[in-house]
């Protein structure tokens, strides 16, 4: 490969990656409310199916601790829309790849960010009614920042694996 | 997709409250001579369009004869909607906050940069019974689906007519703001994208090791 086609290749890559970021900015935008909303009963259900009384209204979870309401609110920072908008630029902008292959890599990926994040925040909140003298955001920064790193990390190790080991050059030196 | 129709099952079988239920901000104490404007505790709930503030006094609430649905003595709930934006002149009467709402005029006021302006379209619901004063406003008016961290609250409270920032009778909290949580927040931008590169540079290294086994293997 000549350094110029190299260049292009990625030069497309970049380019392909701001795009489709920025449409999935946009997109998650302007589902903003309903995205939020769902987000937040699907976190009140679970934190119910464990015992610990909550409601969501709209964006607006509260949950007990100490026999008294606490609430918090999930926005854009804390529904992980940042990480799908990275996860898609990361997934639609690698060149070589089939739809089918993106397709499926977005559809796993969306999930794998959704049920993590949904799982951060379940256990924050659970530890914190579990201990309500310590702060959520000292069990966020203990438990929550590191994990989601983690859990990111594997989430785009399995596309790029996914995508670059299981390449269709790979296979066919192996068939070679 | 199994478990994300379980999670959307789980979701649609919720039952969505008609509001949230209380939400205890604090407990003010007995420290003002007169009863009815000294604030005891101080609630909130929301739904989804509006967000209601109890204020639960020492003494009987007295009323205007008209209407007499509002607060004759002074009654005001500062917000800080917005960090780092908001009055912050140094004899403000509360630094920082930006969306004022006033129980007995049923105001609401918001900060534009330079001074209070009043919204002449936006009006707080009041109600007074006994010890109690609900405020209710809509959250658009408020600006609360846009506020993306926590929402400082403070009250206030004035006997009627008195003027100025020394004739204020009570405060709740007396020091600092009530918080309404804004939410866990998640990884930064710089942090998804360095999760994004480390699994590039991981796969692309056990690639490397894959071609290496398959040349060895070959040769």
């Amino acid at each position: 490969m000549t350094l110029k086609v190299r260049r292009n290749v990625v030069l497309v890559w970049a380019s392909l990656t701001v795009l489709s970021m920025l449409a999935a900015y946009f997109f998650i935008h302007f589902l903003d409310r309903e995205y939020h909303g769902f987000v937040a009963g699907v976190v009140a259900s679970t934190l119910e199916a464990l015992g610990v009384r909550s409601e969501a209204e709209g964006n607006v979870v509260a949950y007990t601790v100490e026999e008294r309401w606490a609430a918090v609110r999930i926005g854009w920072e804390c529904s992980a829309a940042l990480s799908i908008i990275v996860y898609t630029g990361l997934v639609s902008g690698l060149p070589g790849v089939k739809l089918k292959k993106r397709v499926l890599g977005l559809t796993l990926g969306y999930a794998a960010i959704f049920l993590g994040n949904l799982a951060r925040i379940v256990l924050i909140l659970y530890l914190n009614h579990l201990f309500p003298n310590l702060s959520y955001m000292l069990l966020h920064d203990l438990f929550g920042r590191p994990l989601s790193f983690l859990w990111m990390t594997a989430v785009s190790f399995a596309w790029f694996y996914h995508a670059l080991i299981k390449a269709p050059e790979v296979k066919d030196s192996s068939a070679q | 997709m199994l478990v994300f129709f379980v999670l959307g099952l789980s979701v649609l079988s919720t039952i969505y409250a008609d509001c949230l239920p209380l939400l205890h901000l604090g407990t003010d104490p007995d420290d003002v001579k007169y009863d009815r404007i000294d604030m005891k505790e101080l609630y909130c709930t929301t739904n989804t369009t509006h967000i209601t503030f109890l204020i639960t006094c020492y003494g009987e609430v007295k009323t205007r004869k008209k209407p007499p649905t509002l607060p004759r003595d002074e009654f005001r709930v500062y917000l800080d909607v917005v960090a780092g934006w908001g009055d912050n002149r140094r004899n403000a009467p509360l630094e920082g906050a930006d969306v004022i709402i006033e129980a007995h005029s049923q105001r609401v006021y918001w900060w534009n940069g330079k001074r209070w302006e009043r919204k002449k379209t936006l009006t707080a619901q009041v109600e007074v019974k006994g010890n109690n004063i609900t405020v209710t406003c809509q959250l658009s008016d408020i600006q609360f689906e846009e506020a993306s961290g926590d929402i400082r609250i403070c009250f206030i409270s004035k006997l009627k007519g008195s003027k100025g920032l020394k004739k204020v009778q009570d405060r709740a909290p007396d020091r600092g703001w009530y918080t309404l949580e804004g939410g866990i927040s998640g990884l930064t931008f710089l942090e998804i994208s360095a999760a994004g590169l480390l699994g590039l540079t991981l796969a692309s290294r056990v690639r490397k090791r894959c071609r290496r086994v398959l040349r060895d293997s070959e040769g």
